[in-house]
């Protein structure tokens, strides 16, 4: 008798678990269908009747954003959360609120979040993956009856067709690229200034134009720098290794995030290639394993997770990697609390997933996809939204200078501001948001050149699925992992180290995730490519 | 007649007393059951989603079959290495960590200084440690630049400094006495409650007869220990396929050098999906785990029986 009741008990707990289930899901095609009806008016309406609906209850509803930092969510955002929202109250008729994450735990939060159904709208798919999140179901159609036609058309004025374009899987569109550095300078050094003053480095004499940020030079005067840093300094470490050195130093096209089949020199034809085959990897890893012997790198690099530019504001460090950019000196210097000086060796490189990198994608479980569109139009045209995105309340967080520049509040810096994230590079729009004192006010107009000269991947826009492979892929990634930092910081010999992993990710399956690469590939370019 | 309808009552009337004599003590395995529930059983349904091809928008019920498409991963040509390592370590913990807590059980059991409730709970103390923090503690031994041992220790010796992080061939040792400084305690207290339950009267007998405490040890202490030994030890062979994730990713530091010792199935399955973030293989490996698991009880019951009827669980 015991056991038939537990058994009745058990049986309606999951009968009910199951309605649950269905309830959630008809919503969502309710609110898909209200877009439908779409028109030229449409987004007015929408705005009039959210308006109207919050005069009744007395509350507006809310679109929730989220996206990453490095910090945490900072401790001034209710105040800023109350700020966008008086604006937005006004110009939409609904509240925003911001949720600011760790991009140490970003990626575990939000699939909790995506799957949970707990109130999400918009958010980044920076760390997610673009093509994770779409084949998960993350990721709303933002075309779908419409909606980003009705409701963002002003997206497409601010970033431009081609790269909204770019970000289309087989031909849907589920994220928005936002307006920032497309392109990689590749294989840059970012340098102590004291340190190079200490060794009486001459690097003023260096830039090839007055009031250049960054000198352009070549690997040798990088390796004369770290030696006589070395023997200058031999108790810090000359250079602090990362693992995202190796993308942003060569010229090839990892297609789609992970390295398991990529096109190689600048990309510029459709064959793809085995990179740990290449001179290309050869010579990356030769050069580190070089640095290391030397002594320029810590004996403890292979697990130490602390960021390079945290090391070098510590004072344990003197250099690192990094991809430049206009801006870059600010951005750097920033980071690591001390002046820095920006050499970069070789050329401006734009990948495929220059544009889906970091997609702003609505949340496909989201209860209002015309709300969130319509935030998301706001944010990436309107100046005064994405100031408080980019750096805050002015008064408080930032004050405008004389000159035009932003700059911090008076008593505030980096250190203590309630709301710095260091992070436009993933706003929707930080070409229309103040320009940060230390940069020249013409940035944008520079990073709109830098972009549109560097070289571009011939598949520029193709985004990689790997469903359909994805034994293979967990398999290489675990051999890829216990090889990756051995190699690319120098701690095994290239000679031997590298033959060993790749015979390895041969017998795990790479030829036939390389195959799979270039078929997609292959029916990419038919249909997209030279569009 | 007569005696037959008695005994069809007598129980059921017992059984309401005693139902009722005891509710105070089921008031009390309450929250315990509703813990279980909630948590062991109410996401059972949730395993069907290791059949099915996941995607938030269509929801659990409503995804795609796939079959056994998710469990593929599992057995790709790696595969044999991550089982090896997952269960030759448990094996490992099982034995070493017994035989270690029983030993530490009997010392604190026969122990009459006044500073035993001070070792009994300094013993505990690294069980409550959080992995993360162990493995800096680990670190701070291990470390090449700054570590204890190569810059104390060995230095003194004037041997040259290891890089551990780097090989492989230390850490089966180092894991295994990590998880038993970690485990021991929480363990052997479990065999102290045991111990310190059994009948004083044998012991006095014993005493009586001229029995050495070693011999009351052997004699009396062991053997009455063997069910909660058997119990124990077949519960940690129902997760001897899981894995600290914990003592295998955090306290290794995550070093791609020490993957070939290091790397279990919830390691596997951790770097394989980091990326992906593919919530079905994820269910997929855990309905593997448990399955495996599940056969594994069924099996060591089914042995002890054989030897010891007694002690079987069931």
């Amino acid at each position: 008798m015991k056991k038939r009741i537990m058994a009745i008990l058990l049986s309606v707990m999951m009968v009910g678990a199951l309605f649950t289930g269905c309830k959630s899901s008809t919503a969502n095609t309710d609110s898909g269908s209200a877009a439908a009806s779409g028109s030229a008016n449409a987004a007015q309406k929408a705005i009039d009747d959210r308006i109207a609906n919050a005069k009744k209850t007395g509350k507006y509803q809310t679109v929730v954003m989220a996206f990453l930092n490095w910090t945490g969510s900072p401790k001034d955002l209710p105040k800023v959360n109350a700020a966008i929202s008086q604006y937005t109250e006004k110009k939409l008729g609904l509240d925003v609120k911001l949720q600011i994450l760790d991009a140490a735990t970003y990626k575990q939060q939000m699939t909790l979040m995506l799957s949970s159904g707990q109130q999400l709208d918009i958010f980044n798919g920076v760390m997610i993956g673009y093509a994770p999140s779409v084949n998960n179901g993350y990721c709303l159609d933002l075309e779908k009856d419409k909606l980003f036609q009705t409701y963002g058309a002003d997206i497409t004025n601010a970033v431009g067709k081609k790269f909204v374009d770019n970000c289309r899987v087989n031909g849907a569109l589920y994220g928005l690229p936002e307006n920032k550095d497309n392109a990689n300078g590749q294989d840059g050094f970012s340098i102590g200034k004291k340190y190079l003053d200490g060794i009486g480095f001459n690097y003023a004499s260096m830039y090839k134009n007055k009031g250049d940020e960054i000198i352009y030079t070549d690997i040798n005067t990088i390796n004369n720098i770290f030696s006589q840093l070395h023997s200058k300094y031999p108790d810090k470490y000359v250079f602090a290794p990362q693992i995202a050195t190796l993308v942003q130093a060569n010229d090839f096209d990892s297609l789609g995030g992970d390295n398991f089949g990529v096109l190689l020199n600048k990309a510029q034809d459709f064959k793809v290639a085995d990179l740990f085959a290449s001179d290309t990897y050869i010579n990356f890893c030769m050069r580190n394993y070089n640095w290391n012997k030397a002594g320029y790198i810590s004996k403890d690099a292979l697990t130490n997770d602390i960021a390079p530019t945290a090391q070098v504001k510590a004072g344990t460090a003197m250099a690192y990697a990094t991809a430049c950019k206009p801006g870059i000196k600010a951005q750097e210097s920033g980071l690591c609390g001390q002046d820095m000086i920006l050499f970069q060796t070789g050329i401006d490189f734009s990948p495929s997933n220059a544009a889906s990198a970091m997609p702003w994608c609505i949340n496909s479980n989201t209860k209002d996809a015309v709300a969130a569109m319509q935030f998301l139009n706001l944010a990436y045209s309107d100046p005064v939204v994405s100031n408080y995105l980019c750096w805050g309340i002015e008064g408080t967080h930032y004050v405008k200078t004389s000159d035009g520049h932003f700059d911090f509040a008076t008593g505030v810096n980096g250190q203590n501001s309630g709301y710095y994230n260091n992070v436009n590079w993933e706003m929707p729009n930080q070409f229309i948001a103040g320009i940060w004192t230390g940069n020249d006010l013409d940035i944008w107009t520079r990073m709109k050149k830098f972009n549109d000269s560097a070289v571009t991947s011939k598949a520029a826009g193709f985004v990689f699925d790997n469903s359909a492979v994805t034994t293979e892929y967990t398999a290489l990634t675990n051999v890829y992992n216990q090889y990756e930092k051995q190699l690319e910081f120098g701690f095994v010999n290239p000679a031997t180290g590298i033959p060993e992993m790749d015979a390895k990710l041969k017998t795990n399956g790479l030829d036939k995730y390389m195959t799979e690469k270039q078929n997609q590939l292959n029916k990419w370019s038919k249909t997209y490519a030279n569009k | 007649m007569l005696s037959g309808s008695t005994a069809i009552q007598r129980p059921k009337k017992r059984g309401f007393q005693k139902f009722k004599k005891f509710l105070p003590i089921y008031l009390m395995a309450l929250p315990g059951f509703l813990y279980l529930f909630i948590n062991n059983y109410m996401p059972l349904p949730g395993l069907v989603l290791a059949f099915k091809s996941y995607s938030a928008r269509l929801g659990i019920w409503g995804s795609h079959w796939a079959g056994l498409e998710n469990f593929k991963y599992l057995f790709a040509s790696d595969a044999w290495l991550i089982t090896r390592n997952t269960i030759l370590y448990n094996i490992a913990f099982i034995i070493v960590n017994t035989v270690l807590s029983i030993f530490v059980a009997i010392i604190l059991s026969e122990l009459t200084s006044p500073l035993k409730k001070f070792y009994q709970s300094s013993i505990l103390l690294p069980f409550l440690i959080s992995s993360v923090i162990v493995s800096y503690l680990v670190f701070a031994f291990l470390s090449s630049d700054n570590g204890f041992i190569n810059n104390t220790i060995l230095k003194q010796l004037g041997i040259k400094g290891i890089s551990w992080y780097t090989s492989p061939k230390y850490w089966p040792f180092i894991l295994i006495f990590v998880n038993a400084w970690k485990s021991i305690g929480y363990s052997s207290i479990i065999y102290l409650a045991t111990i310190l339950g059994f009948d004083r009267s044998y012991y006095e007998a014993a005493t009586i007869d001229g029995a050495s405490k070693m011999q009351q040890i052997t004699r009396i202490t062991l053997p009455m220990l063997k069910s909660t030994v058997i119990m124990l030890t077949l519960m940690a062979v129902g997760r001897i396929f899981y894995s600290d994730f914990g003592l295998f990713y955090q306290v290794p530091q995550n070093s791609g050098a020490l993957l070939p010792v290091t790397n279990t199935i919830d390691t596997y399955v951790y770097r394989g999906l980091l990326e992906l973030g593919n919530i079905s293989m994820s269910a997929a490996a855990g309905c593997y785990q448990s399955i495996v698991g599940f056969v594994l009880v069924l099996l060591a019951n089914l042995a002890v029986r054989k030897i010891d009827k007694d002690s079987a669980l069931f």
